[in-house]
């Protein structure tokens, strides 16, 4: 499904975070949304999940207003990975992972419980969880919870996928997994757009990229035209260096 | 969830019902009761059984459960573990009406209706100051809830200060709680059946919303409507009672957070268990209290108080 935002405007009490930002997202586009802490990254996932209302302009999904659209039909579409929960779930991590089918089953689930104890199944096995999925979701550790998470909105299985910090608290090699995980969803048609801090991540497996800058200017386009050393220095407002390698140019924070 | 859990909890219903039958100031011999079960029994020692204990018994049972889903309702809706029935003051509107009707020298239904206004004044006057229209902000409703909750409990302390002394026996019954003045065992179960009905529909939504209202919202639930019925099956199920038994403590509080520990964790699982525990709980304690220093009774509000604080420095002890 492709996402758009038509001259969205996002305004905080005191502040103005997007004025007048439009872009659509193609089913298949694996999006990057970077900016400093602050910038306004998740107001705006959010809003394009239509969790939170826009201050001007309106968000579609095939040309349907997200803000108008029942909670269980837009859950069905898009899937949030929040980059804050509660956490007081008192079950184990499967019975956590199996809450991203409530959109699919309502109140009382359908008569296939086997269904979606393969889908858990399934989800636990892609993040790596199978060992834990006995285990109360509380005894995790921070990297295994988000783990959980994405696991949970990989049942969720909505259209477009929107990430909030998808890597945060991951170690290497599930940094790795997580992401190979986006792009081949992406790959399949899914649209994701996901906020990431570390440029040389969204210059990896990216293919567009959205840079929110202070004062409510951006940037967006395909991902070689705007995570440049120049673009990039001048959001971040520090120096990085260049390497090359993995046939590409890394960008790493410089003194 | 382990399966020994919903055994245990069903094993306690009939167990509780049934030593509430059995002890009692009088006792009943073995005999006596194989000739009620054959009914040729004596006339007083049946209405002692079926018209005095069984009637009260299944008043304890439905206020047990009441409060304890009251509890458990509370406490996903707050996302406070240390949330009761009592802490939104509701209960404390409830006592000011009851008291008050009992200084102006009303009894009976003038209590028990005067209650019931006073309890839906302090609601209304809590979704007045807290709900909006983007849903609750669970932090207004938390600080509303505590301020009206101490209003009440200062204009019940001026209440019990100007009361006659005659009066004043009956006023502390009522605040700590008390099983033997209920007119009535059927608004109890009636709003056991209405609340938890209301309450098993939300069930799933409810596992959803103790992640949070973004996250549940994320997860397609309409969050302002699913927190607002809660609200009204918890309240309904805190004043019903309140009205039957007066303001109990710990039941609430104790039972769903047993159950959680115990390994249930579905709302679809522990609420309907809440209801059985915290039934079979307080059915126990109101049995203690009529008959461990007969025909002396102690509050059961106190008994539950009792049983329920070392119970909770257990918990806090064991849970880091």
């Amino acid at each position: 499904m492709s996402l758009a935002a038509h001259g969205i405007a996002l305004r905080v009490p005191g502040r103005t975070l997007v004025e007048d930002l439009s872009f659509e997202l193609a089913p298949g586009a694996c999006a990057a949304l970077l900016g400093r802490n602050g910038a306004g990254k998740s107001t705006l996932l959010h809003t394009l999940a239509g969790l939170r209302p826009c201050q001007a302009g309106r968000v579609t999904l095939d040309g349907e207003d997200v803000h108008r659209m029942r909670r269980t039909a837009a859950a069905l579409r898009i899937g949030v990975l929040l980059q804050q929960e509660h956490e007081s779930h008192w079950g184990d991590v499967a019975a956590y992972v199996a809450l991203g089918r409530l959109p699919h089953e309502g109140n009382w689930p359908a008569a296939a419980p086997e269904a979606t104890a393969g889908q858990v199944h399934d989800a636990l096995e892609a993040m790596d969880l199978l060992d834990q999925a006995a285990q109360p979701y509380r005894t995790l550790s921070g990297g295994e919870r988000q783990r959980a998470r994405i696991a949970q909105l990989l049942v969720q299985d909505p259209q477009v996928l929107l990430l909030d910090e998808p890597l945060a608290h991951l170690d290497p090699r599930h940094q790795l997994l997580a992401m190979e995980r986006f792009a081949a969803l992406a790959r399949a048609g899914r649209t994701v757009l996901m906020s990431l801090h570390e440029p040389l991540w969204a210059s990896r497996y990216c293919d567009y990229a959205l840079l929110l800058y202070d004062s409510a200017h951006f940037r967006h386009g395909p991902a070689v035209d705007v995570l440049t050393q120049a673009h990039l220095e001048a959001l971040y407002g520090c120096r990085l260096a260049a390497v090359e390698a993995l046939d590409r140019t890394l960008l790493f924070p410089s003194v | 969830m382990r399966l020994s859990v919903p055994l245990v909890v069903l094993a306690l219903v009939p167990l509780s019902l049934g030593t509430a039958l059995y002890f009692g100031s009088v006792t009943i011999g073995a005999d006596e009761w194989s000739r009620l079960l054959s009914d040729e029994a004596d006339p007083a020692v049946r209405e002692i059984v079926w018209g005095l204990r069984a009637p009260r018994a299944a008043t304890a049972f439905a206020c047990g459960g009441l409060l304890a889903l009251a509890g458990a309702l509370m406490q996903v809706l707050l996302r406070n573990p240390l949330a009761d029935p009592y802490i939104l003051g509701v209960s404390g509107g409830a006592s000011v009406g009851a008291l008050g009707a009992m200084l102006l020298g009303g009894s009976g239904w003038a209590v028990s209706g005067s209650a019931f206004a006073g309890a839906a004044s302090a609601a209304a006057a809590l979704l007045v100051f807290s709900l909006r229209l983007t849903g609750w902000q669970i932090h207004r409703v938390m600080l509303t809830g505590v301020a009206l909750a101490a209003a009440f409990a200062a204009i019940v302390a001026l209440m019990l200060t100007l009361a006659p002394a005659g009066q004043l026996h009956g006023m502390l019954f009522w605040l700590m709680g008390d099983l033997s003045a209920a007119l009535h065992v059927w608004p109890a179960w009636l709003a056991l059946i209405v609340a938890l009905a209301l309450s098993m529909a939300l069930a799933r939504r409810l596992d959803a919303l103790s992640l949070g209202t973004l996250k549940a919202a994320s997860l397609g639930v309409p969050v302002a409507a699913t927190q607002t019925l809660a609200f009204f099956a918890a309240t309904l199920a805190t004043v019903a009672a309140v009205l039957s038994a007066g303001a109990i403590g710990f039941v609430g509080l104790v039972v769903p957070h047993l159950l959680r520990l115990a390994g249930v964790s579905a709302h679809r699982a522990l609420l309907p268990l809440s209801v059985l525990a915290g039934g079979a709980l307080l059915t126990f304690a109101d049995t203690f209290a009529r008959s461990a220093a007969a025909p002396l009774e102690f509050p059961v509000g106190a008994v539950t108080a009792l049983l329920g604080v070392p119970v909770l420095l257990y918990l806090l002890a064991k849970t880091q």
